[in-house]
């Protein structure tokens, strides 16, 4: 279960968080929707832990355990898994590479038994099939030279492989056209568990479409300023985010 | 009269000293190459940093080092490696060591052997060799003078293999060692040759080696290099490749030891079509120099070369990369690039970088970059936001910028083995 209260959080001395509370039972997805510039993704990065943004006030937990407190590392290793709205091209790693580094870091973490190379592949293998990506893809440098599509894919195929409990989607939606969209919206649809919560991020509903939440909030000016049902999205489509601008202005 | 450093006359001095016993000293043309040697050293003896090409990488580290103890017995040294099944010649202090050595049957036309154990009967083929000493080259000249012994690669015309060669240069005990390697690759011939210069005696020493090569018409030669000197040895190494019509040097560096260490290469592409690629990972800790200097002569029409250094660097160490690409007139359609780029790892670290092109003809495809940086914070989290604790994403990273050299130039079966050195640097 995540617990965010009164969450406040400033980047370069600028206050872009005033005060999130959200609570996330376990197996649920929620959506996050509203206007650029809003903190959407300052959020994500304050819940994932990247350097530069102060928590300034309130606190984040994560099954009881201060997330706040963590290293990025750690997070990862307690179940958090953020897909990245820009996920980055590293040159030179192998994507087989750093997907194996990264499951057998994290089962270590959690005290288990790592993978060697042949049953990594096997395992690969069985994630691979449904988001289309291929062997070809997987020796590439990670997102290196791939479209907006497959990198999408890719941060799909590595929410599949950690097996996380807590997953944030930034504006994964952002740059794919209908048919990458549908391939990530299935993908992520397949890994809907009720061991597993989801923080879905998105200014568009179409997103949505794919992934339907249990619960949607608007964020605007750093707070949740109104929260419903899968309906809301639906309502914010038609009527855009106006109504929320104008009021916390 | 020039004045030289004392350093400079006290190697003169031990010169006139001790040659008489060199090895092959009655060979009459081999005592005077030897002194023809010693006479191009002495016009200028040592650079200090006020001659432009060694303005970054200060030879007085030398005078912390012993220079007049005798070479003790090797014959005993224990190899710190386990040595391959592949052909091999072992020299330890500049001296070959026959019992280490593997220079079974390499295949018809080509042959691996030592200066020492060449007859007089081969002089015609190697004196011209072993008697060049660059152009204004003082270090190479000081090797030339002090030249005993060193690996010797035939290759008659159409003579190929893939067999790896390997070369072991061990530093055990001796204060001072200076082979002198010459490499001749006849018409259409091939091979790989992997020189690996090791230190491992118990006190600091000056390595000044060289190696002469020499490619005729089509000729491929793949000079794969792994230094990996006791930190506080004073190292030079000089390559000095001439390369005929169509011929390739492939030159790969791996650059980790010594306090002081330089890898200079000088290239000449003499006829048309023939081409250089020189490649190299350096890696730098504690109060290292390491110095990459190349030049590549561009003499004939549609000649190219492909230059690509890349280094990381921590602690206080210290890069320095002078490559410089000359196209001469009348040499043109030449094709010419090169690209230095270093990972600062620490606040501390710094390299000198500079690129040089200097061209005399039209029509040429020349370019030339050179960067330095940090670690990417982006990447660094996206890893870690992954599980992947800090050192070993850092440790992934450097991995990753330095590999990008190593699948371009494509290193074959020692991919694995130099990656895990990077990893073994890296502490992972």
């Amino acid at each position: 279960m995540l617990e965010i209260k009164n969450l406040h959080a400033s980047v370069d001395g600028k206050e872009i968080l005033k005060g999130v509370n959200l609570t996330m039972g376990s197996g649920e997805v929620h959506a996050i929707m509203g206007p650029n510039g809003s903190g959407k993704s300052t959020l994500s990065y304050v819940l994932s832990g990247r350097d530069g943004y102060e928590v300034t006030e309130g606190s984040a937990t994560y099954n009881g355990k201060d997330l706040l407190d963590m290293e990025p590392e750690e997070r990862a290793g307690e179940g958090v898994f953020l897909a990245f709205q820009y996920p980055v091209e590293i040159p030179g790693v192998s994507s087989m590479n750093f997907l194996k580094e990264s499951l057998n870091s994290v089962l270590k973490y959690r005290g288990e038994d790592e993978f060697d190379a042949m049953d990594f592949l096997k395992f690969v293998r069985q994630k691979t099939k449904t988001l289309n990506i291929t062997d070809e893809m997987l020796k590439r440098a990670v997102n290196v030279g791939f479209s907006g599509g497959e990198k999408k894919r890719n941060e799909v195929l590595q929410m599949a492989i950690l097996n996380p409990t807590l997953a944030i989607l930034d504006e994964t939606d952002s740059g794919l056209d209908v048919d990458a969209l549908r391939i990530v919206g299935e993908g992520v649809t397949a890994l809907r568990s009720p061991d597993r919560s989801m923080l879905v991020i998105t200014h568009y509903q179409r997103l949505l479409d794919h992934i339907v939440p249990d619960h949607v909030h608007v964020l605007a000016h750093g707070r949740i300023v109104k929260s419903g049902g899968k309906e809301l999205a639906l309502e914010l489509e038609q009527n855009g985010y106006a109504e929320y601008m104008a009021e916390a202005a | 009269m020039s004045s030289i450093t004392p350093l400079s006359q006290a190697l003169l001095d031990h010169y006139d000293a001790a040659k008489g016993g060199f090895a092959g000293a009655e060979l009459p043309w081999l005592a005077e190459l030897r002194d023809q040697s010693a006479d191009a050293f002495r016009t200028k003896g040592l650079p200090t940093p006020r001659v432009e090409d060694w303005k970054y990488t200060n030879l007085n580290v030398l005078d912390k080092i012993s220079m007049d103890g005798a070479t003790g017995d090797i014959s005993a040294t224990v190899l710190p490696t386990q040595l391959g099944s592949g052909p091999r010649l072992v020299f330890v202090d500049g001296r070959y060591r026959d019992d280490l050595s593997n220079a079974a049957d390499l295949g018809a036309g080509i042959r691996l052997t030592h200066v020492g154990g060449l007859l007089d009967s081969d002089k015609d083929l190697i004196q011209p060799r072993l008697a060049d000493n660059g152009d204004d080259m003082p270090l190479l000249a000081l090797n030339g003078a002090f030249q005993e012994d060193g690996f010797i690669l035939i290759l008659d015309n159409n003579a190929r293999t893939d067999a790896l060669i390997e070369v072991l240069h061990v530093n055990a005990g001796s204060p001072v060692s200076q082979p002198r390697n010459i490499i001749l690759a006849g018409e259409g011939a091939k091979v790989r040759l992997l020189e690996t210069q090791l230190g491992t005696g118990a006190s600091s020493q000056f390595f000044n080696g060289a190696t002469l090569v020499t490619l005729e018409e089509g000729a491929e030669v793949e000079h794969l290099r792994h230094q990996v000197q006791r930190a506080d040895t004073v190292h030079v190494n000089t390559i000095c490749a001439r390369v005929a019509a169509r011929g390739s040097y492939n030159s790969f560096l791996l650059a980790e030891g010594g306090q002081t260490a330089r890898d200079e290469i000088q290239v000449g592409l003499t006829e048309k079509g023939a081409a250089a690629k020189l490649h190299g990972v350096y890696l730098g800790s504690g109060n290292q120099v390491l110095d990459s200097t190349t030049l590549i002569a561009h003499r004939a029409p549609n000649t190219k070369s492909e230059e690509n250094y890349r280094g990381a660097l921590n602690d206080k160490s210290r890069g320095v990369f002078q490559g410089n690409i000359l196209v001469e007139k009348g040499a043109d359609g030449t094709d010419g690039q090169m690209s230095n780029k270093t990972l600062l790892l620490s606040g501390d670290a710094e390299i000198n970088s500079k690129p040089q092109l200097e061209i005399y003809a039209d029509d040429v495809q020349c370019a030339h970059g050179s960067t330095a940086g940090e670690l990417d914070d982006e990447a660094m989290f996206y890893l870690r936001s992954r599980g992947i604790p800090e050192a070993h994403a850092k440790a992934i990273l450097v991995e990753g910028f330095l590999a990008e050299v190593m699948e371009e130039f494509d290193l074959g079966e020692l991919t694995d083995t130099f990656r895990a050195r990077i990893s073994d640097w890296m502490g992972v």
